[in-house]
Protein backbone atom coordinates (compact mmCIF):
# COMPACT_ATOMS: atom_id res chain seq x y z
CA UNK A 1 0.00 0.00 0.00
CA UNK A 2 0.96 3.80 -1.01
CA UNK A 3 1.62 5.91 2.41
CA UNK A 4 -1.29 7.51 3.56
CA UNK A 5 -2.55 10.16 5.74
CA UNK A 6 -4.36 8.09 9.05
CA UNK A 7 -4.86 11.04 11.54
CA UNK A 8 -4.08 14.28 12.93
CA UNK A 9 -4.46 17.13 15.57
CA UNK A 10 -3.03 20.26 16.46
CA UNK A 11 -2.64 22.24 19.70
CA UNK A 12 -2.06 26.44 20.06
CA UNK A 13 -1.48 27.38 23.74
CA UNK A 14 -2.53 30.72 25.11
CA UNK A 15 0.42 33.23 23.43
CA UNK A 16 0.75 34.14 27.15
CA UNK A 17 1.11 30.42 28.27
CA UNK A 18 4.81 29.92 30.31
CA UNK A 19 4.54 26.23 30.29
CA UNK A 20 8.29 24.62 28.92
CA UNK A 21 6.19 22.06 26.63
CA UNK A 22 3.61 21.71 24.32
CA UNK A 23 1.85 18.29 23.65
CA UNK A 24 -0.71 16.89 21.53
CA UNK A 25 -2.71 13.62 21.98
CA UNK A 26 -4.24 11.53 18.81
CA UNK A 27 -7.93 11.29 18.59
CA UNK A 28 -7.23 7.61 18.03
CA UNK A 29 -4.82 5.16 19.15
CA UNK A 30 -1.76 4.78 16.87
CA UNK A 31 -1.02 1.34 14.49
CA UNK A 32 1.86 -0.05 14.65
CA UNK A 33 4.45 0.38 11.74
CA UNK A 34 3.18 3.96 11.12
CA UNK A 35 5.10 7.29 10.85
CA UNK A 36 4.10 10.31 13.04
CA UNK A 37 5.09 13.72 11.81
CA UNK A 38 5.34 16.56 14.67
CA UNK A 39 6.04 20.22 14.01
CA UNK A 40 5.98 22.93 17.30
CA UNK A 41 6.87 26.71 16.81
CA UNK A 42 7.90 29.06 19.86
CA UNK A 43 9.11 32.18 20.69
CA UNK A 44 10.74 34.56 23.21
CA UNK A 45 14.25 32.92 22.96
CA UNK A 46 16.21 30.42 20.54
CA UNK A 47 16.49 26.93 22.18
CA UNK A 48 16.93 23.35 20.71
CA UNK A 49 13.67 22.03 21.18
CA UNK A 50 13.41 17.81 22.04
CA UNK A 51 10.08 15.70 21.30
CA UNK A 52 9.16 12.67 22.29
CA UNK A 53 5.90 9.75 22.62
CA UNK A 54 4.08 8.37 25.36
CA UNK A 55 4.81 4.54 23.25
CA UNK A 56 8.26 5.20 21.34
CA UNK A 57 10.25 7.48 23.12
CA UNK A 58 12.36 9.85 21.12
CA UNK A 59 11.88 11.56 18.10
CA UNK A 60 14.12 12.59 15.18
CA UNK A 61 14.27 16.22 14.86
CA UNK A 62 14.54 16.84 11.18
CA UNK A 63 15.02 20.69 11.35
CA UNK A 64 14.88 23.78 13.33
CA UNK A 65 15.16 27.15 12.22
CA UNK A 66 14.91 30.25 14.96
CA UNK A 67 13.65 33.40 12.75
CA UNK A 68 15.49 36.08 15.42
CA UNK A 69 13.99 38.65 12.96
CA UNK A 70 10.06 37.90 14.12
CA UNK A 71 11.43 36.36 17.03
CA UNK A 72 9.99 32.76 16.45
CA UNK A 73 11.04 29.61 16.08
CA UNK A 74 9.97 26.66 14.43
CA UNK A 75 11.32 22.61 14.68
CA UNK A 76 9.92 19.26 13.16
CA UNK A 77 10.21 15.93 13.89
CA UNK A 78 9.12 12.04 13.25
CA UNK A 79 9.39 9.00 14.63
CA UNK A 80 9.29 6.25 12.42
CA UNK A 81 7.58 2.50 13.07
CA UNK A 82 5.94 3.34 15.64
CA UNK A 83 4.50 0.95 18.70
CA UNK A 84 0.54 0.54 18.65
CA UNK A 85 -1.56 2.65 21.23
CA UNK A 86 -2.81 5.91 22.47
CA UNK A 87 -0.22 8.49 22.26
CA UNK A 88 0.49 11.81 23.16
CA UNK A 89 3.35 13.45 21.47
CA UNK A 90 5.38 16.11 23.58
CA UNK A 91 7.63 18.89 22.58
CA UNK A 92 9.94 19.98 24.93
CA UNK A 93 11.95 23.56 24.96
CA UNK A 94 14.00 22.95 28.26
CA UNK A 95 12.93 26.38 29.67
CA UNK A 96 10.08 28.68 29.98
CA UNK A 97 8.47 29.78 26.58
CA UNK A 98 5.51 31.87 24.85
CA UNK A 99 3.47 31.73 21.56
CA UNK A 100 3.70 27.51 21.21
CA UNK A 101 1.91 25.73 18.49
CA UNK A 102 1.73 22.28 17.75
CA UNK A 103 0.56 19.95 14.51
CA UNK A 104 1.16 16.26 14.65
CA UNK A 105 -0.46 13.89 11.98
CA UNK A 106 -0.01 9.84 11.44
CA UNK A 107 0.47 8.27 7.91
CA UNK A 108 0.99 4.47 6.90
CA UNK A 109 2.76 3.27 4.41
CA UNK A 110 6.48 4.75 4.65
CA UNK A 111 9.44 2.56 5.69
CA UNK A 112 10.21 1.71 8.86
CA UNK A 113 14.02 2.54 8.38
CA UNK A 114 16.10 5.65 7.21
CA UNK A 115 13.00 6.51 5.54
CA UNK A 116 14.49 10.51 4.91
CA UNK A 117 14.61 11.38 0.68
CA UNK A 118 15.04 15.26 1.28
CA UNK A 119 14.49 17.87 3.21
CA UNK A 120 14.47 21.99 3.45
CA UNK A 121 13.08 24.93 5.20
CA UNK A 122 13.25 28.32 4.98
CA UNK A 123 11.48 31.61 5.88
CA UNK A 124 9.46 33.66 3.83
CA UNK A 125 8.11 37.08 4.03
CA UNK A 126 5.84 39.66 1.98
CA UNK A 127 4.35 37.01 -0.66
CA UNK A 128 1.45 35.67 -1.03
CA UNK A 129 2.28 32.53 -2.43
CA UNK A 130 4.97 31.54 0.04
CA UNK A 131 6.86 27.61 -0.73
CA UNK A 132 9.71 25.81 0.90
CA UNK A 133 12.05 25.67 -1.80
CA UNK A 134 13.04 22.63 -3.85
CA UNK A 135 13.79 19.26 -2.72
CA UNK A 136 14.94 16.47 -5.49
CA UNK A 137 13.49 13.11 -4.08
CA UNK A 138 15.42 9.82 -5.21
CA UNK A 139 13.08 6.82 -5.59
CA UNK A 140 9.29 6.58 -6.57
CA UNK A 141 6.20 7.00 -4.66
CA UNK A 142 7.58 9.35 -1.57
CA UNK A 143 5.02 10.66 0.64
CA UNK A 144 5.84 14.30 0.48
CA UNK A 145 5.03 16.11 3.64
CA UNK A 146 4.98 20.14 3.98
CA UNK A 147 3.98 22.21 6.83
CA UNK A 148 3.65 26.55 7.20
CA UNK A 149 3.87 28.30 10.16
CA UNK A 150 2.58 31.44 10.71
CA UNK A 151 5.13 33.94 12.36
CA UNK A 152 3.17 37.41 11.68
CA UNK A 153 -0.11 36.69 13.27
CA UNK A 154 -0.44 40.11 13.78
CA UNK A 155 -0.27 41.07 10.42
CA UNK A 156 -3.34 41.79 8.04
CA UNK A 157 -5.39 39.22 6.58
CA UNK A 158 -8.12 37.19 7.76
CA UNK A 159 -6.28 34.00 7.76
CA UNK A 160 -6.70 31.60 5.69
CA UNK A 161 -4.17 29.01 4.00
CA UNK A 162 -4.67 27.22 1.02
CA UNK A 163 -2.57 23.98 -0.30
CA UNK A 164 -0.59 24.12 -3.11
CA UNK A 165 -1.80 22.57 -6.16
CA UNK A 166 -1.72 18.70 -6.09
CA UNK A 167 -1.69 18.87 -1.89
CA UNK A 168 -4.01 17.79 0.44
CA UNK A 169 -4.06 20.61 2.88
CA UNK A 170 -4.31 18.73 6.72
CA UNK A 171 -5.45 20.52 10.20
CA UNK A 172 -6.11 24.48 9.95
CA UNK A 173 -8.04 25.69 12.34
CA UNK A 174 -9.85 28.66 13.15
CA UNK A 175 -7.08 31.98 13.38
CA UNK A 176 -4.39 30.01 11.46
CA UNK A 177 -0.97 29.49 13.16
CA UNK A 178 0.39 26.63 10.90
CA UNK A 179 -1.35 23.92 8.74
CA UNK A 180 0.30 20.92 7.37
CA UNK A 181 -0.26 19.03 3.71
CA UNK A 182 1.10 16.28 1.97
CA UNK A 183 0.79 14.34 -1.25
CA UNK A 184 2.13 10.81 -2.42
CA UNK A 185 4.81 11.68 -5.26
CA UNK A 186 4.48 9.00 -8.18
CA UNK A 187 7.64 9.97 -10.45
CA UNK A 188 11.10 10.73 -8.43
CA UNK A 189 12.51 14.14 -9.29
CA UNK A 190 12.19 17.98 -7.91
CA UNK A 191 9.12 18.88 -5.76
CA UNK A 192 8.88 22.50 -3.66
CA UNK A 193 5.79 22.86 -0.72
CA UNK A 194 3.36 25.52 -2.11
CA UNK A 195 0.78 27.80 -0.43
CA UNK A 196 -1.83 30.15 -1.02
CA UNK A 197 -2.59 33.17 1.57
CA UNK A 198 -5.08 35.56 1.95
CA UNK A 199 -2.74 38.21 2.48
CA UNK A 200 1.38 38.17 2.60
CA UNK A 201 2.56 37.49 5.94
CA UNK A 202 5.97 36.29 7.04
CA UNK A 203 5.88 32.74 7.73
CA UNK A 204 8.24 29.33 7.62
CA UNK A 205 7.81 26.82 5.13
CA UNK A 206 8.95 22.93 5.47
CA UNK A 207 9.21 19.99 2.80
CA UNK A 208 10.25 16.80 3.84
CA UNK A 209 9.95 13.47 1.55
CA UNK A 210 9.95 10.26 3.02
CA UNK A 211 10.34 6.50 1.18
CA UNK A 212 7.42 4.41 0.78
CA UNK A 213 7.29 0.99 2.23
CA UNK A 214 8.73 -1.83 -0.04
CA UNK A 215 5.32 -3.98 -1.48
CA UNK A 216 4.71 -6.56 0.81
CA UNK A 217 5.54 -10.08 -0.62
CA UNK A 218 3.68 -11.14 -3.08
CA UNK A 219 0.63 -14.06 -2.74
CA UNK A 220 0.95 -15.14 -6.33
CA UNK A 221 2.10 -18.57 -7.29
CA UNK A 222 5.63 -18.32 -9.27
CA UNK A 223 4.75 -19.82 -12.76
CA UNK A 224 5.48 -23.29 -13.00
CA UNK A 225 8.69 -24.25 -14.53
CA UNK A 226 8.23 -25.89 -17.53
CA UNK A 227 8.72 -29.58 -17.29
CA UNK A 228 11.84 -31.53 -18.64
CA UNK A 229 11.58 -33.97 -20.86
CA UNK A 230 11.93 -37.61 -19.18
CA UNK A 231 14.86 -39.52 -19.75
CA UNK A 232 14.02 -42.80 -20.77
CA UNK A 233 15.39 -45.36 -19.28
CA UNK A 234 18.18 -47.58 -21.09
CA UNK A 235 16.73 -50.88 -21.72
CA UNK A 236 13.05 -49.26 -21.51
CA UNK A 237 10.81 -49.55 -24.89
CA UNK A 238 8.67 -46.50 -25.82
CA UNK B 1 31.11 22.19 22.70
CA UNK B 2 31.68 25.93 22.18
CA UNK B 3 30.33 27.55 19.18
CA UNK B 4 33.12 28.09 16.45
CA UNK B 5 33.53 30.67 13.31
CA UNK B 6 32.88 29.15 9.69
CA UNK B 7 32.46 32.79 8.61
CA UNK B 8 34.17 36.00 9.67
CA UNK B 9 32.15 39.13 10.48
CA UNK B 10 32.32 40.88 7.32
CA UNK B 11 30.64 42.58 4.19
CA UNK B 12 29.82 39.68 1.87
CA UNK B 13 28.84 39.94 -1.91
CA UNK B 14 26.07 37.27 -3.68
CA UNK B 15 27.48 33.74 -3.88
CA UNK B 16 28.73 30.39 -1.86
CA UNK B 17 31.03 29.76 1.08
CA UNK B 18 31.97 26.67 1.85
CA UNK B 19 32.05 25.43 5.07
CA UNK B 20 35.18 22.97 5.56
CA UNK B 21 34.29 19.69 6.25
CA UNK B 22 34.63 19.34 9.96
CA UNK B 23 35.19 16.02 12.38
CA UNK B 24 31.45 15.94 14.45
CA UNK B 25 32.48 14.52 18.07
CA UNK B 26 31.06 11.34 19.32
CA UNK B 27 28.18 11.63 21.51
CA UNK B 28 27.23 14.95 19.88
CA UNK B 29 24.11 14.69 17.84
CA UNK B 30 22.84 18.32 16.63
CA UNK B 31 24.46 20.76 15.09
CA UNK B 32 23.09 24.21 14.95
CA UNK B 33 24.51 26.88 12.43
CA UNK B 34 23.99 30.75 14.08
CA UNK B 35 23.93 33.41 11.44
CA UNK B 36 23.90 37.34 12.59
CA UNK B 37 21.13 38.52 10.12
CA UNK B 38 21.19 42.18 12.28
CA UNK B 39 22.50 44.11 9.00
CA UNK B 40 19.78 42.92 6.85
CA UNK B 41 16.95 43.47 9.71
CA UNK B 42 15.30 46.58 8.32
CA UNK B 43 12.56 47.12 6.52
CA UNK B 44 13.34 46.11 2.82
CA UNK B 45 15.83 43.50 3.74
CA UNK B 46 13.27 40.95 3.83
CA UNK B 47 14.81 39.76 -0.32
CA UNK B 48 18.00 39.49 1.40
CA UNK B 49 19.58 36.25 3.32
CA UNK B 50 21.50 32.88 3.30
CA UNK B 51 21.22 29.80 2.47
CA UNK B 52 22.77 26.90 4.28
CA UNK B 53 23.24 23.38 2.29
CA UNK B 54 24.40 20.99 5.15
CA UNK B 55 25.62 17.51 4.49
CA UNK B 56 26.72 14.49 6.35
CA UNK B 57 29.65 11.51 6.13
CA UNK B 58 29.47 8.78 8.21
CA UNK B 59 32.02 6.91 7.26
CA UNK B 60 35.14 9.59 7.49
CA UNK B 61 33.99 11.62 4.12
CA UNK B 62 33.76 9.45 1.47
CA UNK B 63 30.29 9.44 0.91
CA UNK B 64 27.81 12.42 1.93
CA UNK B 65 24.22 12.58 1.92
CA UNK B 66 21.24 13.46 4.50
CA UNK B 67 21.41 16.89 2.38
CA UNK B 68 19.58 19.74 4.52
CA UNK B 69 19.50 23.43 3.52
CA UNK B 70 18.03 25.40 5.93
CA UNK B 71 17.12 29.90 4.49
CA UNK B 72 17.15 32.84 7.17
CA UNK B 73 16.26 36.33 5.77
CA UNK B 74 16.26 40.01 6.86
CA UNK B 75 13.28 41.98 7.30
CA UNK B 76 11.57 44.56 9.24
CA UNK B 77 11.63 43.41 13.12
CA UNK B 78 8.24 42.35 14.52
CA UNK B 79 6.69 39.88 15.50
CA UNK B 80 4.34 38.60 18.71
CA UNK B 81 4.93 40.72 21.81
CA UNK B 82 6.43 43.39 20.10
CA UNK B 83 10.15 43.49 17.86
CA UNK B 84 12.62 41.50 19.30
CA UNK B 85 16.20 43.57 20.16
CA UNK B 86 19.33 43.21 18.53
CA UNK B 87 21.70 41.57 17.78
CA UNK B 88 19.35 39.29 15.41
CA UNK B 89 21.18 35.86 15.43
CA UNK B 90 18.55 33.31 13.78
CA UNK B 91 19.87 29.56 12.88
CA UNK B 92 19.01 26.36 11.46
CA UNK B 93 19.95 23.29 13.22
CA UNK B 94 19.23 19.61 12.69
CA UNK B 95 19.98 16.07 14.25
CA UNK B 96 23.02 13.97 12.98
CA UNK B 97 22.65 10.26 13.17
CA UNK B 98 24.60 7.70 14.50
CA UNK B 99 26.55 9.59 17.79
CA UNK B 100 28.87 7.08 18.63
CA UNK B 101 29.79 6.51 15.03
CA UNK B 102 33.58 8.17 15.05
CA UNK B 103 34.02 8.92 11.24
CA UNK B 104 31.08 11.35 11.58
CA UNK B 105 31.66 14.64 9.50
CA UNK B 106 29.41 17.77 8.30
CA UNK B 107 30.34 19.97 5.36
CA UNK B 108 28.44 22.83 3.57
CA UNK B 109 27.80 25.89 1.50
CA UNK B 110 26.66 29.42 3.00
CA UNK B 111 25.24 31.15 -0.13
CA UNK B 112 24.16 35.22 0.47
CA UNK B 113 21.73 36.21 -1.81
CA UNK B 114 20.65 40.16 -1.46
CA UNK B 115 23.77 41.01 -0.26
CA UNK B 116 26.23 42.59 -0.40
CA UNK B 117 25.56 43.19 3.62
CA UNK B 118 27.64 42.37 6.64
CA UNK B 119 27.18 39.00 8.30
CA UNK B 120 29.13 36.44 10.32
CA UNK B 121 28.14 32.60 11.20
CA UNK B 122 29.13 30.23 13.73
CA UNK B 123 28.52 26.47 14.15
CA UNK B 124 27.71 24.14 17.62
CA UNK B 125 27.47 20.72 18.44
CA UNK B 126 25.68 19.70 21.20
CA UNK B 127 24.27 16.24 22.99
CA UNK B 128 21.13 15.44 22.27
CA UNK B 129 18.06 14.54 23.16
Amino acid sequence: MPPAWVQDNTDSLADSDTASTIAVTFGAAVAAGSLIFTWAGWGTGDVTPTCSDSVNGAHTAYGKLWDAVNGQGHCAFYRANTGAGATTVTVSFGVSKQYKRMQIAEYSGVTTSSPQDGNTLRVQSGTTTPSSGNITTTVNGDLVFANIQNIDEGGSGSGTVTAGTGYTEREQRGVWTGSMEDQVQASAGSIDGTWTLDAAKRCICHIMAMKAAPPPPSNEIPPRQALRPRAFAPGLAR
Amino acid sequence: MARFSVLANAVYANGDRQIASTAVPTNLAFVTVYVDVTDIAVAGGKNSGVRILLEFSLDGGTNWGLPFVGELRGGQPGGPGGPPSPPFISSIGIQIPDPLNANRRVRGTITVFGGPFRMSAEAEFVTYP
